[in-house]
């Protein structure tokens, strides 16, 4: 009987594990002149992070676009996307690499392996690339053609890197995690060269139409062994390397997150509350949402440099698939969207 | 479909031992007063008690394994040697309390105690109180609570014990036991020691080109000491002193799809237990009483040597004084009391060393139990309790609870069990004041749970049968979760979010027969879980009455064992279905969530018997079919591996 019963087991079993199919891959052609790409993080630890493709002329929306293509997960939170001739190099942070894919077919071209942290990728050349690491005082030295790493670039210690810009020859990044200096990076002998003090934790990086870096710190928070000061605006002349003017935001009610730039670069976008813009020739700032995010979890903003049309990402829950609202330069809301989860960056062609 | 599949399995074993009944039709059940055969301080509460043959066979594993493979309880693990986490009924792990001789044991600062640290061998009882159950024991457990107790063998002068396994993976657990003394004093000396490489073959698709690969950075040691020595200078009176030292050192491994640089991952944690227990029986009254130290230290770090960077390197401190004391008294043969108080107190000294920062914070906390039994009848008997708290200076409101137990015809042996309780459960230590995102003004997560239960006990010549069907529901306000901060601040922080309705059915049997020289058994455990949050704010919100996170809403175990002639072959069969990584439990090709899986096991167990000295031969195939499976997104587990195992037991 026992016997019996165990066979009985065993072709339940021996069924049960026929009845997955493997998942056939999808061949795409996107069209993507007009498009935006969006990371989603997914969950730390969960890599479950994801590619979206969006077309504003059609409201089409294609999500799962890596796994679907190269029938693999993305990794561990998606942090980035960065453009590169026909490339989209997608930043995996908790996997330690970039994908590099195809921008029409999201096919997998190639990997940059063996880093640690990656958060941004900045192009220098054809044949190289600067990817800056949360947890590294070096930032390293990418070979776009061939995924190698290069070499490396020391950072003093206490220092990390995040965003980059580029004025002129000099790349400038901002080392976020428990500091406060803007880092200056000479890009032909792959040196760091000077550094700019800040209010705490200077995070995101826009260059204006009149050349300047403005810098949005975050200030650290409550119990931080850096401190804690109020979130700020900070304008720097890259020429001189020094500090012109630092807004400091007294509200703290509510933390002040992302740094956009219109396309004719004279108008920021923030948000604090919701979104908010200001003039790069303001003399104050303004406290003001002229998009509210009340009952949002907002996650992500972006421009869109075609047409400054802003894209909001609502996170929900932070484990559900996010959704995106796409508005007007004027506010006005023109288009909803889910992509996958908390949405981290916008890659518009 | 699935759970219809595995319905008709537990079907199938009960038909197949009631039919057993036609095979000698000399067996007949007898009138039972099955209620009149429990302990009066358990009537009306849902209990679960692995076999003591189960808990044998499972003595060179740890807590974690013994709990999924024997009772209906979920526990969520990071893989063999990592952490583990017990889920009841749909609850997370910070709602299940781990008792070790009534002293908890669950963290101050994390809330939950790591399952893969208990060893079934430092234990001679473990058994799960479920729901409002476990309010007669503790407060907290809004899942229910495990019981981890020791006691003597008072019949036995001498006793030693050794058990060596060797397993794959250059997996390798030693274990020793003595025990020794007289009539009135008793000394018990436990060590273990477990190693492994872990580093066990997995077929990687979380990375492209896809390939075979080995675990790397997995491995693990664990070792321990439990010293226990008892006096009993008068047969109504025990005095109990126990120590428990234990160290482990666990490396981390990373997810499949990591392709960074080499990461040194690593937790230690150094735990010492010391209990002084005190018991004295009169006939109308019973004290107990205890007072004891739990103290941990965990250290975690994890750096990217080839970059010379350390990313966290933090050590945390807990220690914990926990007293006790507990009377029981008899009024009259229908009516007894239990009156028990609990006076504790935590210090918890976290330091981040990379960062130099951290907290250190303590607690005190207050809780008094008030619980009526009643015995009106052999056949009927109940209880009301109720339970004052008070921590950080806070009095949570009453906490009260009743429950009853009726086996409503004298000659059918089925009794009827209800039962139904507030709860609450206090934020831990991390919830309040973690840096940052600590959140110093949550509340106490607070619940009500109901429960009832028919079970059936039938013996009869050479067979036995038992079983439990238990349907409950039980709703959690203001569930505590982390999430990325709600003002934007980019670091995550605690929140009251949630109201989690849980609910479903738990289905328990175990059968045994002897026929000829053989004697088989079997048991097993079942239960579905629909849990689910109903606190939606956003109109876009999909989670609304979906299955939370990494909660399975099918859960099963069933075990068929024979023995001949001092052989044993058994087959365990463990199933885990769909859990969703999505709270709106979306899923497609590409959306991931975990897929159902069976994990067979097949053991032949041998022994020897001489005349003080028993031999036991043990050969283990772990996960017979190769699943290939995942018990958390994209953290591989081991395929089909072996174990064997010698036991030596000399008793005077």
């Amino acid at each position: 009987m026992i016997r019996k019963l165990l066979n009985i087991v065993v072709v339940i079993i021996f069924v049960w594990s026929c009845s997955d199919e493997p998942v056939a891959t999808v061949f795409f052609n996107l069209k993507t002149e007009n498009g935006v790409f969006i990371s989603c993080e997914g969950n730390f630890m969960y890599g479950n992070s994801s590619l979206s493709f969006y077309n504003p002329e059609n409201k089409t929306v294609q999500n799962q676009l890596f796994y679907a293509r190269n029938n693999a997960p993305l990794g561990d939170v998606a942090q980035s996307l960065a453009l590169h001739e026909n490339a989209i190099f997608i930043v995996v942070n908790n996997s330690g690499k970039i994908y590099a894919i195809d921008t029409e077919t999201a096919e997998f071209k190639g990997v940059i392996t063996g880093l640690i942290s990656p958060r941004y990728m900045h192009f220098i050349s054809d044949e190289k690339a600067y990817v800056s690491d949360l947890y590294s005082h070096k930032i390293s030295i990418v070979n776009p053609k061939t995924f190698e790493t290069s070499g490396e670039i020391d950072l003093a210690e206490n220092h990390t890197s995040e965003q980059m810009v580029q004025v002129g020859k000099y790349v400038f990044v901002s080392s976020w995690s428990f500091d406060e200096y803007i880092l200056v990076i000479d890009s032909e002998t792959d040196q760091l060269i000077d550094s700019i003090k800040t209010p705490y934790q200077p995070r995101h990086l826009k260059i204006d139409k009149n050349n300047k870096i403005w810098v949005l710190s975050d200030g650290g928070f409550e119990g931080s062994p850096v401190g804690k000061e109020p979130a700020a605006l900070t304008r720097i002349e890259p020429e001189t390397r020094t500090v012109e003017q630092i807004f400091r935001f007294e509200n703290e009610i509510n933390q002040t997150s992302n740094l956009e730039m219109n396309n004719t670069k004279d108008t920021l976008y923030f948000v604090k509350g919701g979104v908010c813009k200001m003039a790069v020739n303001s003399t104050h700032l303004t406290d003001s949402a002229f998009i509210s995010t009340e009952n949002k979890l907002l996650y992500k903003m972006a421009i869109n440099p075609k047409n400054n049309e802003i894209y909001v990402a609502d996170a929900i829950d932070y484990t559900q698939d996010a959704i995106v609202f796409r508005y007007s330069q004027q506010g006005a809301l023109i288009d909803s969207f889910k992509v996958g989860i908390n949405p981290s960056d916008f890659l518009f062609r | 479909m699935r759970i219809i599949i595995l319905t008709v399995i537990l079907f199938f074993v009960n038909f197949v031992f009631i039919n057993a009944q036609s095979i000698t039709d000399t067996i007949k059940i007898p009138e039972v007063k099955v209620l009149a055969k429990r302990k009066v301080e358990e009537a009306g509460l849902k209990i679960t008690r692995p076999d003591s043959l189960s808990r044998a066979s499972m003595l060179t594993t740890n807590l974690s394994e013994l709990i999924s493979a024997y009772s209906p309880v979920f526990v969520k693990s990071y893989g063999r040697g990592s952490i583990a986490k017990a889920s009841f009924r749909g609850t997370a792990a910070t709602h299940t309390q781990i008792l070790w001789n009534g002293m908890n044991l669950n963290s101050p600062m994390r809330g939950f105690a790591d399952l893969a640290l208990l060893p079934v061998f430092f234990t001679d009882d473990v058994y799960l109180l479920h729901g409002g159950s476990s309010m007669a024991e503790g407060s907290g457990a809004l899942g229910g609570s495990i019981h981890l107790n020791n006691q003597p063998d008072w019949n036995l002068k001498f006793n030693l014990a050794a058990l060596h396994e060797t397993s794959s993976f250059q997996t390798k657990k030693s274990y020793l036991k003595l025990m020794l003394g007289q009539d009135r004093f008793k000394s018990s000396t436990r060590l273990f020691y477990e190693n492994s490489e872990n580093n066990f073959p997995y077929f990687n698709y979380g990375v492209i080109p896809q390939r075979n690969d080995t675990l790397q950075n997995a491995d693990y040691w664990k070792a321990g000491v439990l010293q226990e020595f008892y006096y009993r200078p008068f047969s109504d009176k025990i005095m109990a002193l126990r120590l428990w030292y234990q160290k482990s050192d666990r490396n981390l491994p990373q997810l499949m799809s990591y392709e960074g640089a080499k990461r040194e991952e690593y937790q230690q944690d150094n735990q010492f237990r010391i209990q002084y227990d005190w018991k004295k029986y009169s006939d109308i009254l019973n004290y107990h009483f205890f007072s004891g130290i739990n103290s941990n230290r965990l250290n975690y770090y994890r750096a990217s040597p080839e970059f010379n960077f350390v990313n966290e390197d933090s050590e945390s401190i807990e220690t914990s004084l926990i007293n006790h004391v507990r009377i029981f008294r008899e009024f009259d043969e229908k009516t007894y009391a239990t009156v028990s108080l609990d006076a504790n107190y935590h210090h918890v000294d976290i330091q981040n060393n990379k960062l130099e920062n951290g907290y250190k914070k303590h607690r005190f906390e207050t809780s008094l139990l008030v619980n009526i039994h009643l015995k009106p009848s052999e056949r009927f008997a109940a209880f009301v309790l109720v339970r004052s708290e008070n921590y950080d200076a806070q009095f949570v409101p009453l906490i009260p609870g009743a429950g009853l137990e009726w086996q409503f015809l004298e000659s059918f042996p089925v009794i009827l069990r209800l039962n139904a309780a507030r709860n609450y459960h206090k934020p831990t230590l991390n919830d309040l004041y973690w840096l940052p995102g600590g959140n110093p003004d949550l509340l106490p997560e607070d619940g009500y749970t109901g429960e009832f239960s028919f079970s059936g006990q039938f013996e009869g010549g050479l067979f036995s049968f038992k079983n439990e069907i238990t349907g409950f529901i039980s709703q959690i306000e203001n569930w505590i979760i982390w999430q990325p901060s709600a003002s934007g601040a980019y670091f995550w922080e605690a929140s009251n979010v949630k109201s989690v309705l849980s609910r479903g059915i738990e289905y328990q049997f175990s059968a045994g027969l002897n026929w000829k020289n053989f004697w088989f058994r079997s048991g097993g455990n079942y239960s579905f879980t629909n849990t689910s949050n109903q606190n939606v704010v956003s109109s876009v919100d999909e989670s609304r009455g979906k299955q939370l996170i990494y909660i399975p809403k099918h859960k099963g175990n069933l075990y068929l064992a024979v023995t001949f002639k001092k052989t044993t072959i058994k087959y365990d069969l463990e199933y885990v279905g769909k859990r969703f990584t999505k709270s709106s439990n979306l899923e497609s090709d590409y959306e991931r969530v975990l897929n159902p899986y069976f994990l067979s096991k097949v053991s032949v167990d041998k022994q020897f018997e001489l005349t003080l000295l028993n031999l036991n031969l043990k050969f283990t195939v772990e996960n017979l079919f190769n699943e290939n499976y995942q018990s958390i997104l994209w953290r591989p587990m081991p395929g089909r591996f072996y174990s064997l195992s010698l036991g030596l037991n000399y008793k005077k």
